[in-house]
């Protein structure tokens, strides 16, 4: 690399962001006219920059404002640690002089005062094993609670109750501090175009300009209809409502979320994608008797997951959807590729599938539109059509 | 006539009194930028939402430092780099790049090109490319990650990078050209002129 190309080649990065001056931009473009080398240089940085530009955006999950101010709550109750240490000091001294009179008295006694108590000890262990059932499992992630010794706050720190009234209402505010908890329901897209938009994967993911991905009036992301909007279960849904499950620390309470959908195939890949917040690829081929066979490629660590969140589906036959699944689960490579059939809608003119995820007060689900990659294979409609969603 | 929503600077005054509702607001409104930058500066799905949350933390902490005359998105930038640091210096320790399984992977015959590729197959394809760009990322020397993440990930624009980096926009310009000149280096070998 000769000189001159040395002192275009520091300007490509620039270029390629569009920030230099004409004149600069006017002689490299000149350079590259008759440089191969420089151009392939460029190319290949813009094929790096592109790279990077198209990752996929990583979204905090559903609740984390809420988990951030829970631990902002946390922070103004007493410090664990703090009393734990004044506990401490002051049971020491107890604590010793007690070690010491046990000490004391086996030395005087002689170790035939152990047996008994151990034997006792062990049966009275086997007795609760067989009794209690396993403790329950700690929540996903617990609020952390720092000391406040490790805060140094420079803010005025809001009080303790305003802070344990945001943390259980959410971000959104209530009519009446008495009123119980509205249950918020995600907007559900009533047509196919909106269905559509829902289930496009974000393919290409320009940087977003600063003042584009921060509006000074960002509308707020969940929507609380009023009661009446909450449609009930029809009685023509074929996929039954999941059971109720032990909601996770990290998701907010009190959310409903309902998933609308013209094909139950996209119900499918919609109520996966909903459940798991997991990469889906869903390969949907409707036959001509309108029977649907769905390939879902998810990977195999979230397996365990995505069966747990469709015990509760059901086929139109009835037969259970996570049956289905792991009969025909194959692992390929370290993708788990997942098939399944689904009959022709009874009655044929049912156009629309329902399911509805979570009840109000229990876990929530949100719809992520960047996982679902969702291609809908039609056929034998002459010509073959492909539609990707 | 709907309400208007506040502005961020208004959000920040009522959280400064101790409204938290508020500051909830203002997570809500910048949680995406931050968890993502956060997410393609550390690399691992399990520091990310922990770092992101004290992000926010610190920030209410030093409400009183928010002076209003940059936009709260820069300011909530430097609190977050700031973060990021600290927890790269506790954990000392990179990501490890499985870079040369992607290559193995790559040599299988099997596999054609990702623009070749379509349904599972090429979905999965997809993924492995973007943990493939993701773990160079990670490659990068900090300041090096900082800024590419900054500017191709988060889209700042040059001046921005200069105030939350505390740096000339001319060593902006040539840290940033390191940066990616170093990742072509080590993505071009494995994607080579595919697009």
């Amino acid at each position: 690399m000769n000189t001159e190309c040395q002192k275009y080649q520091d300007t490509l990065s620039e270029y390629l962001d569009g920030v230099l001056c004409d004149r600069e931009r006017r002689e490299l473009t000149q350079h590259l006219g008759r440089c191969e080398r420089c151009r392939e240089q460029l190319e290949a940085l813009a094929r790096t920059v592109r790279r990077v530009r198209e990752l996929p955006v990583r979204r905090p999950p559903e609740g984390f404002a809420w988990t951030v101010t829970e631990r902002l709550a946390a922070r103004e109750r007493p410090a664990p640690r703090r009393m734990v240490r004044l506990l401490w000091s002051r049971a020491l001294p107890v604590a010793a002089m007690f070690l010491i009179a046990i000490g004391v008295t086996f030395l005087v006694r002689g170790t035939d005062l152990l047996a008994p108590a151990d034997e006792s000890r062990t049966i009275a262990m086997e007795q609760v094993r067989d009794r209690e059932p396993a403790a329950p499992a700690l929540p996903e992630r617990e609020p952390a609670v720092r000391a406040p010794a490790e805060l140094e706050p420079e803010a005025p720190a809001p009080r303790a109750e305003e802070l344990a009234a945001f943390a259980t209402r959410d971000t959104a505010p209530e009519p009446a501090p008495e009123a119980p908890p509205t249950p918020r329901v995600r907007e559900v897209p009533q047509d196919d175009v909106a269905l559509e938009q829902l289930m496009k994967p974000m393919q290409i993911t320009p940087p977003l300009p600063l003042h584009m991905a921060t509006p000074e009036v960002a509308p707020e992301r969940r929507v609380a209809p009023p009661a009446a909007e909450v449609r009930e279960p029809v009685q023509r849904m074929m996929f039954s409502q999941i059971p109720a499950q032990q909601p996770e620390a990290r998701r907010p309470p009190h959310q409903l979320l309902e998933v609308t959908a013209r094909r139950p195939t996209e119900l499918l890949a919609k109520t996966v994608a909903a459940a798991n917040r997991i990469s889906v690829a869903a390969l949907v081929e409707i036959a001509e008797d309108g029977t649907a066979e769905v390939h879902l490629n998810v990977p195999a660590e979230d397996y365990p997951a995505l069966l747990s969140e469709l015990a509760g589906l059901t086929e139109p036959t009835g037969q259970s959807l996570q049956n289905t699944l792991a009969a025909h689960a194959t692992f390929f490579q370290e993708m788990l590729e997942l098939h399944a059939t689904f009959q022709k809608p009874t009655p044929p003119d049912q156009a629309e599938w329902r399911v509805v995820i979570g009840e109000p007060g229990g876990p929530a689900f949100e719809v992520r539109p960047e996982v679902v990659n969702l291609q809908v294979t039609i056929r034998p409609d002459s010509p073959r059509q492909r539609q990707d969603f | 006539m709907g309400e208007t929503a506040p502005s961020d600077a208004e959000l920040v005054r009522r959280a400064r009194k101790g409204d938290v509702e508020a500051f909830g607001r203002l997570v809500q409104r910048h949680e995406d930028y931050v968890f993502n930058a956060v997410f393609h500066l550390v690399g691992d799905e399990k520091d990310t939402e922990d770092l992101a949350q004290e992000v926010f933390l610190r920030a209410f902490d030093n409400l009183n430092g928010f002076e209003g005359r940059a936009k709260f998105t820069t300011w909530i930038y430097g609190i977050m780099l700031n973060t990021v640091r600290g927890h790269w210096r506790r954990s000392k320790r990179r990501q490890t790049l499985s870079l040369e399984r992607a290559r193995e992977d790559k040599s299988r015959p099997d596999i054609a090109p990702e623009a070749e590729q379509d349904g599972p197959l090429g979905s999965a394809l997809r993924r492995e490319h973007v943990e493939v760009v993701r773990e160079a990322i990670n490659e990068l020397d900090e300041q090096l990650r900082e800024i590419l993440v900054l500017r191709d990930i988060q889209g700042m624009v040059y001046a921005e990078l200069a105030e939350v980096l505390e740096l000339p926009e001319g060593t902006v310009k040539s840290r940033l050209y390191r940066a990616r000149q170093q990742l072509k280096e080590v993505l071009e070998p494995y994607f080579g002129r595919e697009q």
